[in-house]
């Protein structure tokens, strides 16, 4: 490979390290994807978001989160991927785990709350989603 | 005619990646030689305390320390400008590659860097003159646009300017308060400590205290401005000095001691003379202590690796 050619690869690679970031910062502002992933740079930027994910079954009682357990890592995992993707719905894998440990507890209720920093106010902000199994 | 890859915007391009070179007169071997031998040790030993992080040992990550000491024991025996460490190289890059694509999304940024600094290293053959430069210039390059957009981005989120950001992490974290707290008033620091808990509606989380608000914004400012010193010939040097205890400090409050020493070994390529080659036994000895410290062996006592 000539010179050249290395130096036009290495320059294209440094453009796209430029350019990129401007581009994850319009995706977080649009899908609210993490700002602390996907080669962004925007780490210390603001706080990744507090979640709390409970579940509830059909009698409304809360369903116990056994640690080790696969619904447990489910558990986390979701968690992982909403701080990562934002908002979204359990995935299949999940609802399978639900429904392995608590076999009559249909239909399922997935409560997620986020807590935010607004840095306009300075404040914690709140949303909540809820997410149903079977699906509403 | 040689046809030009860039086309027709080639010579604007190249003219403003030269910019992070230095005079053609100057040898830039042994300082990249230099680079690349810290670089290697950074990545055997960051996979190997990646391996030892959370409260199980992975056994992926311990392999790939495995191989980048390897393919760092390949380079530094084979000959130079020969295939085997050219081999090795490329082997690291690969490697480095492949870790990224296979922890993605959640892989952090610092791996991004790791990636882009060992794919320049294993294109440009250190051994040819004018490759080695482009190779100089290229990071060079790297460690400016990750600084400036570091800066940038904190401007753009607006998260400094009342120290929300950081009266946040105080808030949440003892690592940041240990750093803090000497620059607010301690009625503050109480206030601010009280809102650990991050209920809705909790805060302000910002600060009045001038000495804070200093240095809130002095971080994204020097973040940007920092860059544009080091693109400047006759600023170059001190701006080297700066960013080196700039961003080495930043990462050792925040604990991030790896990325820190990343940035050190950057930002050691900024100065004219190749006076990393004088770091690479302290810098040998840090990843030493810290490959040590992440296995935590019971026959040595030694603090908690909480560090990235």
């Amino acid at each position: 490979m000539t010179h050249a050619r290395k130096q036009s690869i290495a320059i294209a690679m440094l453009l796209a390290l430029a350019i990129w970031p401007l581009i994850h910062f319009g995706l977080v502002q649009r899908f609210g994807i993490s700002p602390w992933k996907f080669g962004g740079f925007a780490m210390y930027c603001t706080p990744n978001p507090l979640l709390e994910i409970t579940i509830f079954r059909s009698d409304h009682q809360e369903v116990p989160i056994v640690p080790q357990s696969a619904l447990a890592r489910q558990h986390r995992q979701y968690g992982d991927a909403w701080a990562i993707w934002n908002e979204h719905r359990p995935p299949e894998a999940f609802w399978n785990a639900l429904r392995e440990a608590e076999p009559q507890g249909a239909p399922f209720l997935v409560l997620v709350r986020e807590r935010r920093l607004d840095p306009r106010t300075a404040r914690m902000v709140q949303r909540r989603r809820r997410y149903f199994w079977p699906a509403e | 005619m040689t046809h030009d890859p860039l086309g027709a915007n080639v010579g604007v391009l190249r003219r403003v990646f030269a910019w992070a070179g230095d005079p053609p007169d100057t040898s830039q071997g042994s300082k990249a030689q230099a680079f690349v031998v810290i670089l290697l040790t950074h990545l055997m030993a960051r996979s190997w305390v990646a391996s030892w992080k959370a409260d199980s040992f992975h056994l992926g990550y311990a392999l790939a320390a495995c191989l980048f000491a390897s393919f760092g024991l390949l380079y530094v025996l084979g000959k130079p400008g020969g295939p085997t460490r050219r081999a090795a190289l490329w082997l690291a890059a690969a490697l480095q590659c492949a870790i990224v694509a296979t922890t993605f999304p959640e892989v952090a940024n610092h791996r991004y860097l790791e990636m882009l600094c060992i794919l320049f290293v294993a294109l440009f053959e250190i051994d040819r003159a004018e490759d080695c430069r482009s190779l100089v210039a290229a990071l060079r390059w790297t460690f400016v646009i990750v600084l400036f957009h570091t800066g940038l981005q904190k401007l753009l989120y607006g998260t400094y300017f009342d120290g929300q950001f950081l009266a946040y992490e105080i808030a949440a974290e003892e690592r940041f308060a240990d750093f803090l707290k000497y620059f607010m008033s301690s009625e503050e620091y109480v206030r601010v400590r009280g809102l650990a808990g991050r209920d809705p509606g909790a805060g302000p989380f910002a600060v009045s205290s001038p000495a804070f608000l200093v240095i809130s914004n002095l971080v994204w400012i020097l973040e940007l401005t920092i860059p544009v010193a080091l693109m400047w010939r006759p600023t170059r040097a001190l701006a080297a000095v700066a960013a080196i205890v700039f961003t080495f400090s930043l990462q050792l409050g925040a604990r991030e001691l790896m990325f820190g020493l990343l940035c050190a070994n950057l930002g050691l390529l900024f100065f004219l003379r190749p006076v990393n080659r004088f770091f690479i036994v302290p810098l040998l000895v840090i990843y030493a202590l810290l490959i040590l410290v992440a296995a935590q062996p019971d026959w040595l006592p030694l603090p908690d690796p909480e560090f990235n």
